[in-house]
């Protein structure tokens, strides 16, 4: 074997050679180039570019020509005989030439790049860390080992080095735009499944194809080589393939001990004995970083929904991802939006959060009702569903699908570091969804909002007794949406009664009081008329009677705010059970930083009686403003520090027992992030999160789950 | 049969391709230490039967037992021992004599450099000389050369006389050949130089259609096989027996080839007016009669 080793070596000596010349050559042109030609910064990008492609092309050229030439160029020549007559195994002769060809085309890679890395920095740092140490080497790996496996069936060294171009294509074109775009929903691949894993996979198919062409095939004559070849190929693929989500479904899978956060936001309706679990990291919520600071990878992998009976701890669904879920009344239906998460070949050091779906299940028979809301492309972007809740009767589900922009473009690659862009760029509309409890009768309904950036806010009728949606839009009117005729009218059409001579909506939200007869409207109104008002926030009143009635201003509750502020949370309403208390969640933005606020209403047969606002102790502490308590003015509230509280209607806060709840746990470090950056708050004295019962009037904690 | 009595013995071996037989139930016994030719029209199936022997390809059915060694379980035992150079076989240009017999010493257990520099050198040739510079005849020497190096103990020559001249081809039998012979080696010779061969072998086959057509000690074959020629008056007819070969009638005289020859046999053909007499065949004349026969058989 050493001896045949050695032969390849001193055969293909010329490819070395050929990779130590590039080594001088491409630093030379580089020199020679740059000081010639460059005379900006603008043109010293594209001659790094230009370098960094060519370093990429001739490495793809030494592992071609390393592997192409190993067999093929035996058959050609004429000497396989001679060589299969040594006393030498086929799988020893393989050995020898699959550990010449690779050290061969690793050394003339290494030659090029070691020099590119030493020399010219600049230039191969172009090409990005994953790329240089991912990507790269998977490709490269995969155009040896492909010429190799050709190398094997063909009898030609062209022939196997153009099979080899094509047949790369062909699988890039495959497996990244293919299985990345329509595998899951065609073929129903794993989504977790990296992307990257399914080209590693080809990898021992082809070694294994290889071995099995030239042991069982070479010189057998005919087409047996090329079945034997391709069949190993396909019977690889799929048993590595198999293998690999295997793997995966048992590396994800979920674990109830394992449970390291308790989702918030999506809460038990009306008192149904049931919760929402998350396991694993959570996405960060889409602050500004730092200049220069890269939002981190995070590991979406471990996330499930599990949907959990309060009363013994029984899990009733479990759902791999992590996306909204709402639960009917009764208990028995709930509608998950399904957010699988997947890397993107684009990504250079992110990773994707994408939402795919709605599904509805029956959760006593245990069998989905519903698949919908497939990966669309609206003509205004990919959507993604934002918000989701039940009718009133439960009998229809309302879905608010918004664009989905990739909220982790902070720092990355596609814009130049230090910038602080929040996503959504472009919001000017929604898309509802709306499907019965049983899936049938699934519509969309279209809200454009008009020009700027406002959002349409929506709730349903409460008063009427039909199934209808109310949607407040972002030029001010009113529409309501009669799911039973289809018919649209539009109950009121602004404007806002807002300080302020010129003025647009930017945020909306609405609740509908409990007897339907008054909308809760709040909106952040970005005004222009005033110098160094940079945006109110208006709490409003529209009452339901009749179509064209006018509404009734309830308060400015919202101080001024700086230029600098602007809303990073949207803000929530809910009403109390007898309709007599109103809490609001909201953002202040103040110059220099932005407040957290709870605002309280009392009400009375419609007509406010008074308002109050309360700010918790920590100004960086974002609120959630959970759920009304049932038959008191109190609602419940969590913070991003994982504490509970509860506010009443005059806009008194009592904190409840610690709770685990809204922590970023990541080993034994608990992250907390803030709205100006990310501090690290070390809170691992903190037990493991965990769902407990918390009686409000003792403070009795009685623990749930896991 | 196991290394004692034969170096290679095959039992309805049989190649297929597709649905064409190369070998079709090939039944021989090549005795240790013999000189075998195994003689055969063009495409007959000699190469395939070589190739599978050394296990470059599997056959179909049937077994091949090589100097006791199973070529499809041992198939590396095997080329351990054995000697191959197949005719006009291309070597790696680029390489020197010497390198190309350093290759192939890193290959085998045991090496003889000298024996391989001494038949190189015999005819002209130089170590360091590079192959690409050779002719085709030095070629074949020099793959002869170093197939020899490791003292195999069977020696395999695929129409490996092919491209030599002569001359060179005398020194191959002279020197190489009858070495290996008087060492008790065994030498297993295809090829068409059928007068060269009969020179040195003593035993034969007759590969036909992938069929083996005749296997028997040399001078038994030639016992055996005679021409026959009978002369008779015109108004005659000679006697021929049915299963007479090659037969010639003309007016007083008729000639034929018979397989199992006996005086008996020829005395029964003589009688008034009738004489017989039988004649020795060549090597290349019994093969051309028993080659033409069996294709005629087959309607090729």
């Amino acid at each position: 074997m050493r001896a045949l080793f050695l032969k390849e070596w001193r055969q293909n000596y010329l490819l070395f050679l050929f990779a130590l010349i590039m080594a001088g050559f491409i630093p030379g042109m580089y020199a020679l180039i740059h000081g010639t030609w460059v005379r900006d910064w603008k043109d010293q990008e594209t001659l790094n570019e230009i370098v960094g492609v060519a370093y990429v092309a001739v490495q793809f050229i030494i592992v071609l020509f390393a592997g192409a030439g190993l067999f093929a160029g035996e058959t050609e020549r004429g000497t396989l005989p001679v060589l299969l007559g040594l006393p030498l195994s086929r799988g020893q002769v393989w050995l020898a030439k699959l550990a010449a060809g690779l050290t061969l085309a690793l050394s003339g890679v290494a030659v090029v790049m070691g020099t590119g890395l030493m020399v010219l920095p600049q230039t191969t740092a172009q090409l990005g860390w994953y790329t240089m140490w991912r990507d790269l080497p998977l490709c490269l790996t995969l155009a040896f080992l492909g010429a190799f496996f050709f190398s094997a069936v063909l009898n030609r060294t062209i022939s196997a080095l153009l099979a080899t171009i094509v047949f790369g294509l062909a699988l890039f074109v495959a497996v990244v735009f293919f299985m990345e775009l329509f595998g899951a929903t065609l073929l129903g691949y794993d989504p977790l499944v990296d992307v990257y894993l399914w080209m590693v996979s080809v990898l021992p198919a082809m070694l294994l194809a290889s071995y099995v062409a030239f042991a069982r095939g070479a010189m057998a004559g005919g087409r047996r080589k090329w079945w034997l070849a391709l069949v190993t190929l396909a019977a690889g693929v799929f048993v590595t393939d198999f293998l690999i989500i295997e793997v995966v479904r048992w590396e994800t899978r979920y674990q109830r001990s394992r449970v390291e956060q308790i989702g918030v936001d999506a809460t038990t309706p009306g008192g149904a004995a049931i919760g929402l679990f998350t396991e694993g990291d959570l996405a960060g919520p889409p602050w500004h970083a730092e200049a220069g600071e890269k939002i981190r990878n995070r590991d979406y992998r471990r996330q499930h929904i599990a949907l959990v009976d309060v009363q013994d701890g029984r899990e009733l669904l479990v759902r791999r991802g992590n996306g909204l879920v709402a639960v009917s009344k009764d208990g028995k239906v709930a509608a998950i939006s399904m957010g699988w998460p997947t890397l993107t070949w684009r990504t250079t050091d992110m990773e994707f959060y994408e939402m795919r779906g709605v599904e509805i299940w029956d959760l006593a028979g245990h069998r989905r009702l519903y698949r919908g809301f497939p990966p669309k492309f609206w003509e205004k972007g990919k959507l993604e569903p934002v918000a989701m809740e039940w009718s009133p009767d439960g009998e229809w589900l309302l879905v608010v699908a918004d664009n989905a922009w990739d909220y982790y473009a902070v720092g990355s690659d596609w814009y130049p570091k230090g910038t602080a862009e929040v996503a959504p760029f472009h919001d000017d509309g929604n898309v509802l969804l709306l499907v019965r409890r049983d899936g049938s009768g699934a519509k969309v309904i279209e809200c454009h909002a008009g020009s700027g950036d406002e959002k349409p806010a929506y709730a349903w009728d409460l008063r009427s007794g039909r199934h209808a949606v109310y949607t407040f839009r972002g030029d001010g009117s009113l529409i309501r949406h009669d799911l039973e005729t289809g018919k649209a009218e539009k109950v009121w059409a602004g404007p806002v009664p807002a300080a302020g001579a010129r003025f647009r909506l930017q945020q909306t939200s609405i609740a509908s009081s409990p007897d339907g007869r008054t909308l809760a409207v709040a909106v952040v109104v970005s005004g222009y008329a005033r110098s160094g008002r940079g945006y109110d926030l208006l709490v409003f009143a529209l009452p339901t009677d009749a179509v064209g009635s006018q509404p009734r201003r309830i308060a400015p509750v919202a101080g001024s705010s700086g230029v600098d502020g602007y809303p990073t949370s949207p803000l929530r309403l809910v009403w109390s059970e007898d309709g007599q208390a109103l809490c609001g969640a909201a953002v202040e933005g103040l110059a220099g930083s932005d407040q957290q606020v709870l605002w309280t209403m009392r009400w009375q047969r419609g007509s406010l009686q008074g308002t109050a606002r309360v700010q918790r102790a920590r100004e960086d502490d974002a609120v959630h403003l959970l759920a009304a308590i049932p038959h008191t003015h109190q609602f419940l509230i969590s913070t991003r520090y994982g504490a509970m509280s509860l506010v009443d209607e005059n806009a008194e806060l009592r904190d409840l027992p610690p709770g685990p709840l809204g922590l970023l746990r990541r080993g034994a470090e608990l992250e907390v992030f803030d709205n100006q950056g990310r501090a690290i708050v070390d809170l691992s004295a903190r037990a493991k999160p965990k769902l407990a019962a918390v009686d409000i009037t003792t403070g009795k904690v009685t623990d749930i789950y896991p | 049969m196991g290394e004692n009595g034969y170096a290679i013995s095959t039992e309805n071996l049989t190649m297929r391709f597709g649905r064409k037989y190369a070998l079709d139930g090939v039944n021989a016994r090549i005795p240790k230490g013999s000189i075998y030719g195994l003689l055969g029209p063009n495409g007959a199936g000699k190469t395939t039967f070589v190739r599978v022997l050394l296990n470059l390809i599997t056959p179909t059915r049937g077994t091949a037992i090589v100097l006791g060694h199973d070529v499809r379980k041992d198939p590396v035992a095997i080329r351990r021992r054995v000697g191959h150079v197949a005719a006009l076989q291309p070597l790696w240009e680029w390489m020197t004599v010497k390198e190309f017999a350093g290759l192939m010493a890193g290959c085998y257990p045991r090496w003889d450099n000298e024996a391989v520099r001494k038949i190189v050198s015999g005819v002209g040739i130089e170590m360091k000389d590079k192959i690409q510079h050779l002719s085709r005849g030095q070629r074949a020497l020099v793959a002869l050369a170093v197939a020899i190096g490791h003292q195999p103990d069977l020696l395999l020559l695929d129409e490996a006389l092919t491209g030599l001249d002569p001359i060179a081809r005398r020194e191959v039998l002279r020197n190489i050949i009858d070495a290996m012979h008087e060492e008790g080696r065994t030498v297993f010779i295809t090829g068409q130089d059928i007068p060269d061969m009969e020179r040195i072998i003593d035993f034969v086959g007759f590969l036909v259609g992938g069929h083996m057509m005749v296997e028997a000690p040399l001078d038994d074959l030639k016992a055996r096989v005679k021409r026959i020629r009978v002369e008779h008056p015109a108004e005659a007819q000679a006697p021929v027996p049915a299963d007479a070969l090659n037969v010639l009638r003309h007016a007083r005289e008729t000639a034929f080839t018979v397989q199992d020859f006996s005086q008996a046999s020829l005395d029964s053909l003589a009688g008034p007016n009738l004489r017989a007499e039988a004649m020795d065949l060549s090597l290349e004349d019994m093969f051309i009669d028993l080659a033409q026969s069996k294709l005629k058989v087959e309607g090729k």
